[in-house]
């Protein structure tokens, strides 16, 4: 495992601006999400311009949400060294962040453009675990998002050419659970999507199951960030989004229901 | 009467190529300015799209190419500059434990 890590994280810098590893799994995952969220749903057949326009608007939601948020995480260390503000936009994103400003992106063109909110929400939710899968294997390879230290079977031993995880010590590959846990809430949710019509329930389903893992996998992590109460940033908006996704998953089935019993679609009203 | 070309897509060019530029041109802070130009260029072109779509106006092929150089423009930066050194908990954290 140490030598295939070694192998895999690349470097090719091109004038002032670098491709590497990350680089690599991180565009795959987009394009792979976009291209799902683009070409997966029928019922979104005729509106194929506007959800690819609407993953761009996502995009730079993306952007400025996944930069803001990884800014707040470590904003205490900005402060007491303010030096570090000139190397800002070196650090890193946050996925949780990413998430909030996509969905704001997104919610923006919906609203601009009169798009299916809850299909194009549902389409979303399907395309995102794949692409989240993918682009953890990148932080896999450069070695960030890293676990705590461990003996267990699974342990991995990161090459000493490594820059940022800990080489020469087995730790958790926190990164390879959840781009796993990614890979099989991506076939949970195609497997609903093709049993189910009611709208809404595959977010509902995907914030309940991402904001499971997350909440577990958390405590395999190594990385410090600011604490609320007992539980890092990521922990609590995990808790929030389960809350919200056992909110909307009931809701949305009881309204599935009523609907069976009055004969009346009131999904897109 | 000759159809008059879509502003916003003459503007969506024009940013993208500016940001492309910025993006290999320009060394310090090329990148987050490039961002900045790449991000309304592609709001533009995609507005100017569908304006064009939608009355018949000239200026369909400049809206697309201002949409690709944005897009080309945006990706790379993101991908090429903002996460030169990945994702959460890398650089800057390292510094900021080591004190």
């Amino acid at each position: 495992m140490t030598r295939f890590l070694e192998l895999m994280n690349f470097d090719v810098a091109f004038s002032n601006f670098h491709i590497n590893s990350y680089f690599v799994f991180v565009s795959t995952g987009l394009i792979v999400g976009c291209l799902i969220l683009v070409y997966r749903s029928k019922e979104l057949k005729k509106y194929r311009q506007d959800l690819f326009f609407c993953f761009l608007y996502a995009f730079i939601g993306i952007i400025i949400g996944a930069k803001l948020f990884y800014i707040l995480t470590i904003l205490k260390y900005l402060i007491l060294n303010p030096s570090l503000w000139l190397h800002i936009l070196e650090g890193g994103l946050s996925f949780y962040g990413g998430v909030i400003g996509g969905l704001i992106g997104a919610l923006i063109y919906i609203r601009q453009y009169d798009i299916p909110m809850w299909s194009f929400l549902d389409s979303a939710a399907v395309a995102i675990p794949i692409g989240h899968a993918i682009g953890r294997l990148g932080c896999l390879v450069q070695g960030c998002c890293h676990g705590i230290k461990t003996d267990c079977i699974f342990g991995i031993i990161y090459p000493q050419s490594n820059a940022i995880a800990p080489s020469s010590i087995m730790i958790h590959p926190v990164q390879l659970y959840e781009s796993c846990a990614n890979l099989i809430i991506f076939f949970v949710l195609l497997f609903v999507s093709h049993r189910t019509k009611t709208k809404g329930l595959l977010l509902g389903l995907y914030m309940v199951l991402y904001g499971i893992v997350r909440f577990a996998l958390e405590y395999l992590r190594a990385d410090f960030t600011v604490k609320i109460f007992i539980f890092s940033i990521p922990q609590f908006i995990s808790i929030l989004m389960i809350i919200f996704g056992v909110v909307l998953v009931y809701g949305k089935y009881n309204q599935r229901i009523e609907t069976l019993i009055s004969g009346k679609n009131k999904d897109d009203e | 009467m000759e159809n008059k070309t879509n502003t916003k897509a003459i503007a969506s060019l024009v940013l993208g190529i500016l940001s492309l530029v910025f993006l290999f041109v320009i060394k310090e802070f090329g990148g987050l300015i490039g961002i900045v130009m790449a991000i309304i260029g592609l709001v533009l072109g995609i507005q100017a799209k569908k304006e064009v779509d939608a009355s018949g106006e000239e200026g369909k092929g400049m809206a697309i190419a201002g949409l690709v150089c944005s897009i080309i423009a945006l990706a790379l930066c993101v991908l090429g500059v903002l996460c030169i050194l990945i994702c959460a908990g890398s650089l800057i954290g390292s510094m900021a434990v080591l004190g």
